[in-house]
C-alpha cells in the first residue's frame, strides 16, 4: 500500500489512503462527465471522517491533484498535456478563507466560496459554460440580508429543493437589466480572483477548470478522478 | 477556449467495462480455491491498487503461477490419457461395425 503524504493546509490537515480495487470498480462505473459527483465519491473513499461536500471546490481539487501526485509513476510534479506540469496550475499564495467577502457594491453584495455540495447541484442544473457562470453567481452571490435569513441554503438543504432555488435565482439574474448585470458580473469576477486560493478557476461546458498560470493561451486542466484510476489500469493492459 | 488537456484521456464508456473486467479478473485470480493467493473475493477487493501491481509484478507471484500451471498439467494428464482410450474404443467400435 502506498503511503500518501498528509496534505497540510493552514486551516486543516488531510490524511488520504490509497484506493482499493473495490473503490476503483465503483468509481469507474460513475458517469465520467459528472466530475463533481465523482470527486465527492472519490474523496469519501480516500478521506475518513470528513464530508467532502462541505469542502470548498478549491480544497477538493487540491486533494485530487495531491492524490494523483502521490500515486503517479514518475515525478510528483506530474505532467499535464504535452508541456505543462502540475506546478504550472498550483498557486499557494494565500490562506483559504471560508467566510464570504464583501464586493463593495450596491445592496451589500457578498461572495462566498463555492462548496462541494453547491458544485454538485450546479452540475445537474448547468449544461454550458454560460450556465455555469450564471449558476456560480446564483450560488455564491448574496446580499448581507439574504445571508442572514434562516432559510438561506446550507449543506443540509435537500438537493432537489436547492436545485429549484438555484434555477429560480438564475432566472432572476438573467432578467437583470444589461447594465446592472454587467456591473454585478464585473464585481463577481473581481471577487472570484480573491477566492482563487490554490487554483485559478475558469469555466467550460462541463463545469469548473483550473487555469494555467500563464493565462488563457494555455489549455486549462481538470484534475479528474479517472486520472487516479487509469494509471493502474494502463499497467495491467 | 481550448478544450481541457489532461495527462490521461477521459475514461470512455467502452473503457469503463474493460477497466472493471481488468480489476475483477485480478481480484478473482487472487481469491477463492482457484486463486493463487488464498483470499476471499471481498478481501481481494479491499486490497490497494498498488498492492495489485506489486503482487502481479513480483517474482514470487510469477513462481506461484508456474507452480499452478504445473499442478494443472498433472491434473489434466490422466484426463488426456482417458480421452485417448475413449477415442481408441470408438475407433475399435467403428471398425467392428464395418465388418
Amino acid at each position: 500500500m502506498l503511503l500518501i503524504p498528509q496534505v497540510q493546509l493552514p486551516h486543516a490537515n488531510f490524511d488520504m489512503r490509497e484506493l482499493t480495487i473495490g473503490d476503483a470498480i465503483g468509481l469507474v462505473k460513475l458517469n465520467p462527465s459528472a466530475h463533481e459527483h465523482t470527486t465527492s465519491q472519490f474523496l469519501s473513499c480516500v478521506l475518513s471522517g470528513i464530508n467532502s461536500r462541505e469542502l470548498t471546490v478549491q480544497e477538493r481539487y487540491l486533494l485530487v491533484a495531491q492524490y494523483i501526485s502521490a500515486t503517479c509513476v514518475g515525478e510528483s510534479d506530474f505532467p499535464i498535456g504535452d508541456s505543462a506540469k502540475y506546478s504550472d496550475y498550483l498557486r499557494m499564495n494565500h490562506s483559504l478563507s471560508l467566510e464570504p467577502i464583501a464586493l463593495g457594491f450596491d445592496e451589500d453584495w457578498q461572495l462566498s466560496p463555492l462548496f462541494g455540495w453547491q458544485a454538485e447541484a450546479l452540475e445537474d442544473v448547468c449544461h454550458s459554460w454560460q450556465d455555469w457562470i450564471f449558476g456560480c453567481m446564483a450560488a455564491q452571490l448574496a446580499t448581507l440580508d439574504e445571508f442572514k435569513k434562516e432559510d438561506y441554503p446550507t449543506v443540509n438543504t435537500p438537493i432537489a429543493f436547492y436545485k429549484d432555488w438555484l434555477k429560480e435565482r438564475i432566472t432572476i439574474f438573467k432578467a437583470y437589466p444589461e447594465r446592472d448585470f454587467a456591473e454585478l458580473y464585473h464585481a463577481f469576477l473581481i471577487g472570484l480572483e480573491q477566492l482563487n486560493f490554490y487554483f485559478e478557476l475558469g469555466f467550460d461546458n462541463e463545469g469548473l477548470v483550473c487555469l494555467h498560470k500563464e493565462g488563457h493561451g494555455v489549455a486549462p486542466a481538470r484534475f479528474q478522478v479517472s486520472d487516479c484510476l487509469t494509471a493502474t489500469a494502463i499497467s495491467f493492459s | 477556449m481550448r478544450q481541457p488537456d489532461f495527462k490521461y484521456p477521459t475514461v470512455s464508456l467502452q473503457q469503463q467495462s474493460a477497466l472493471v473486467d481488468s480489476w475483477v479478473s485480478a481480484a478473482l485470480s487472487l481469491s477463492g480455491s482457484a486463486g493463487l493467493v488464498t483470499l476471499s473475493y471481498n478481501e481481494a477487493l479491499n486490497m490497494a491498487l498498488s498492492d495489485l501491481s506489486d503482487i502481479f509484478d513480483s517474482q514470487g507471484f510469477k513462481q506461484l503461477q508456474k507452480a499452478k500451471e504445473a499442478e494443472n498439467q498433472l491434473l489434466i494428464a490422466p484426463l488426456e490419457r482417458l480421452n485417448e482410450v475413449i477415442r481408441g474404443l470408438n475407433n475399435l467400435g467403428k471398425a467392428l461395425s464395418h465388418r
